[in-house]
């Protein structure tokens, strides 16, 4: 039995549907960029599946770009976490509501 | 057979951090199971044979997410006090939901699987690099110009208004 497509998309998957629960259910904010994260890792994981397995060049140089936004996110989001703790005291995303009409 | 060992033993490890990475109630674990999982991905992409994308994978996000996520607990604090609820009052609903979501994706997956080519490809660092000043410029550049203005933009926001 060989390792096919099949098998990295459907880890792809797992790792996709763990952080979605993570962004779901999660109080603290920091905790939530971090599972964000993850579902970028998942699909750069996709990405290169694709390319090994498909013979198409597109999907490694998409994943490059997929660990360059995350890299971007994680700084404008982290950056931001920081100014509302600033402000607020709190990172609490339950407890956020001053943007609430 | 090494390659299906190591492709086991690496899911198992990158699943296992992601369930950790969610559920851990200290925040400072939870970033480090991120670190675990970046490292588990990037051994995955080393037996799809992407060396260098495993090992920008590991310089990008084990040396520069997680170091950002490191400060950022640190710096907001309260992170793992006994008493406050990790997860909101959605817990049923958000399992409910992503469990759906993992049945919905597998079945695309596992029902109608993809036309394989014949022969797998590897592609060099020469490769990648030609393909990224060539066929991929336009992308390149539109992305380098998202990372100048994210980092100048983490830059003003974080630094407040002492001025």
């Amino acid at each position: 039995m060989m390792i096919t497509l099949t098998h990295y998309l459907v880890i792809g998957c797992i790792l996709f549907a763990i952080s979605m629960y993570g962004v779901f259910t999660r109080r603290n904010a920091v905790a939530l960029l971090l599972a964000i994260e993850l579902i970028m890792l998942a699909v750069a994981l996709n990405f290169t599946a694709g390319t090994r397995f498909l013979g198409d060049a597109g999907g490694q140089i998409f994943a490059i770009f997929v660990i360059t936004v995350a890299a971007a996110e994680a700084a404008v989001g982290l950056a931001l976490v920081i100014a509302i703790y600033r402000n607020q005291k709190d990172v609490d995303l339950d407890r956020l509501t001053i943007l609430k009409g | 057979m090494l390659t299906m060992i190591g492709f086991y033993l690496l899911s198992v490890l990158a699943v296992v951090a992601g369930l950790f990475l969610v559920l851990s109630r200290n925040l400072l674990h939870a970033v480090l199971a991120l670190a675990v999982a970046s490292m588990a991905v990037a051994g995955l992409m080393l037996t799809l044979s992407a060396e260098f994308l495993a090992f920008v994978l590991i310089l990008v996000y084990i040396g520069a997410v997680v170091v950002i996520g490191v400060f950022a607990v640190m710096l907001t604090g309260h992170f793992d006090h006994p008493k406050l609820p990790t997860s909101n009052e959605l817990k049923g609903l958000g399992a409910v939901t992503s469990l759906g979501l993992l049945f919905l994706l597998l079945g695309v997956v596992l029902i109608q699987p993809i036309a394989q080519a014949r022969t797998v490809a590897e592609l060099s660092v020469k490769q990648i690099g030609t393909l990224l000043l060539t066929k991929y410029v336009l992308p390149f550049e539109l992305v380098s110009v998202l990372l100048l203005a994210a980092l100048i933009g983490a830059i003003v926001i974080a630094r407040g208004k002492e001025d």
